[in-house]
């Protein structure tokens, strides 16, 4: 469970800081529209 | 198997299943055929309603084909060439793409030799693409992740599209093309997917690249294009039914049982397709009691498209145009900054102080002139505005909006348009939403960005109401003539499988 955990986090982390290096500031827009649409998505598979 | 909405995608959905032996019944709530994509005359002149072109005739084709039907009896196609005029008075700039890839590039030298050659190899790039993406993503369910899975293994290519996905629409045309004037014709296709350039999938820039396999409009007007399959469903014994406008889906057991219209008639069915908004087939017509609370906050999570109003003018001459569709040629920019500044804050477009109404277009009596008094013209307008108006509503906004749009035109386009408009009208948001009953005037739909693309999107069949079926613009692959007229033909398929 614990090394499970690690996983996710190490990738969510990996991804994060990937989007953070590649991201221009004329992207954050783009980013943020991302970000704030991300939790919903998961609902939206079941519909 | 009855069908709410007589739209493209539930005719299309209707036809298939008929073909296959269904009994169908086709309600539509209006006495008029195909919503959106529908003319209706006025004083003489035939304006079309919404949508006025054909892009993608191979989704026709398609259809046709899997009815055994031929397509141009039904629908007639007239070729449409150019495509777009772009057009900045203030600049004494105007240039029109023909749809020979090699015909606009020639257009594009003209403004920058370095983006003409830019443009052939985005061309040789992504034409291939285009046409592996449509054969294995256009037709195909894409329900879960394993319908994802299999699409990417029947079609391995589409790996290297997967990065338009987390990119901009904006960043890919700017990474092709340098010129500003190019840029700005590249870049107004985002707002089919309901959003400026900045805040789009960088796939929608393929779209540009789609126009030039041609476009079309069918004679008659493009209410022919509803009315074909509609007459094609009826061929194969089919029925559609006017006036019917259904208020409630029955639901036992999560299981649809039929239909209940406005009159309290009950149509029981074995199968239900919704061909209207998916959010209110789910949120008004299911209702939360049917629908698990995870799926309730999904649907109610979607974001709803971009209103289009639309504005109808006759006119008693030929107006001073080059092409079907014209635009005011307008930078990337002021189309985020109209995004940002106006439209969320329900705000009307201006530039010093004085409203610039922004929009597309369309002079279908140029094609086909059996749509105007002889002599006279019909040009319809499909702008970009909010649904809730700061301060205002549509309805007392409604002519100043007109007045605005028409000055907006005179001074961009077509100078001393209003001396010649004999017959004005428009269709607001807030008349789409009474008359189509799409929610805030959508008519593209839900919105169709990356968390609302394929697995994300309203599926095709109901994933928490058996025996229901969606399609129309809210449902995959998404909204536009052809994506709806693909959804038609992916629930038909579905419903096919199912009850074989």
């Amino acid at each position: 469970m614990k090394t499970k955990v690690l996983m996710i986090v190490g990738v969510a982390g990996g991804v994060a800081a990937w989007l953070a290096a590649t991201t221009k500031p004329s992207d954050w827009r783009y980013a943020k529209q991302l970000v704030t649409q991300l939790p919903k998505m998961p609902f939206r598979y079941f519909v | 198997m009855v069908v709410v909405g007589g739209g493209i995608g539930g005719l299309t959905a209707a036809a298939l299943c008929q073909k296959a032996g269904m009994k169908t019944l086709v309600l539509e709530q209006s006495e008029r055929i195909g919503g959106c994509c529908s003319t209706f005359e006025a004083e003489g002149f035939h304006f079309d309603v919404g949508a006025s072109v054909v892009e993608m005739p191979g989704a026709f084709e398609e259809l046709f084909r899997r009815l055994g039907l031929d397509r141009e009896k039904y629908i007639p196609f007239i070729p449409v060439d150019p495509i777009y005029d772009y057009c900045d008075n203030t600049r004494r700039m105007r240039f029109s793409y023909p749809t020979s890839v090699e015909g606009t590039a020639e257009v594009i030298a003209q403004l920058s030799p370095e983006d003409a050659k830019a443009f052939l190899d985005f061309a040789k790039k992504f034409t291939p693409i285009i046409s592996g993406l449509v054969d294995s993503f256009f037709y195909v369910p894409c329900m879960s992740f394993l319908d994802a899975i299999k699409l990417v293994i029947r079609y391995p290519q589409m790996i290297k599209v997967l990065p338009m996905f987390v990119t901009t629409h904006q960043k890919v045309v700017a990474k092709y093309f340098k010129n500003e004037d190019v840029q700005a014709s590249m870049a107004f296709q985002s707002f089919y997917g309901g959003m400026p350039p900045d805040l789009c999938a960088g796939l929608y820039a393929i779209i540009g690249l789609l126009e030039h396999e041609g476009i079309f409009y069918p004679k008659g007007g493009m209410i022919q294009i509803p009315a074909g399959i509609q007459r094609a469903l009826e061929d194969l014994g089919g029925e559609t039914r006017f006036g019917a406008r259904a208020v409630r889906v029955m639901v036992e057991n999560r299981t649809a049982k039929g239909v209940e219209l406005w009159d309290g008639t009950e149509i029981t069915a074995g199968c239900v397709v919704g061909a209207i908004n998916a959010k209110k087939m789910y949120m008004e017509m299911i209702g939360r009691e049917h629908l698990p609370w995870h799926v309730w906050r999904g649907i109610n999570s979607m974001v709803l498209s971009m209103p289009c109003p639309m504005i109808y003018l006759g006119v008693d001459y030929e107006p001073p145009l080059n092409a079907h569709h014209t635009l005011n040629l307008t930078s990337p920019q002021v189309m985020n900054d109209y995004w940002s500044e106006y439209y969320l804050r329900g705000k009307i477009y201006e530039v010093n102080g004085r409203p610039e109404i922004m929009g597309l277009i369309s002079w279908a009596s140029r094609i086909d002139p059996s749509l105007a008094p002889e002599g006279k013209h019909v040009l319809t307008h499909m702008g970009l505005a909010p649904y809730n108006l700061a301060g205002n509503d549509w309805d007392r906004f409604k002519e100043r909006y007109i007045d605005d749009a028409i000055s907006t035109m005179e001074r961009n386009i077509i100078p001393d348009l209003s001396k010649h408009v004999v017959y004005r009208g428009m269709a607001t948001p807030l008349d789409l939403e009474r008359m189509l009953l799409h929610p805030a005037g959508a008519v593209y739909g839900i919105q169709t960005d990356i968390s609302h693309m394929a697995v994300f999107r309203p599926a095709n069949r109901s994933k928490a109401i058996k025996n229901l079926y969606l399609a129309g613009a809210s449902t995959h692959p998404g909204g536009g003539i052809p994506g709806v007229l693909a959804g038609g033909i992916i629930t038909g398929g579905l419903i096919q499988r199912d009850y074989a």
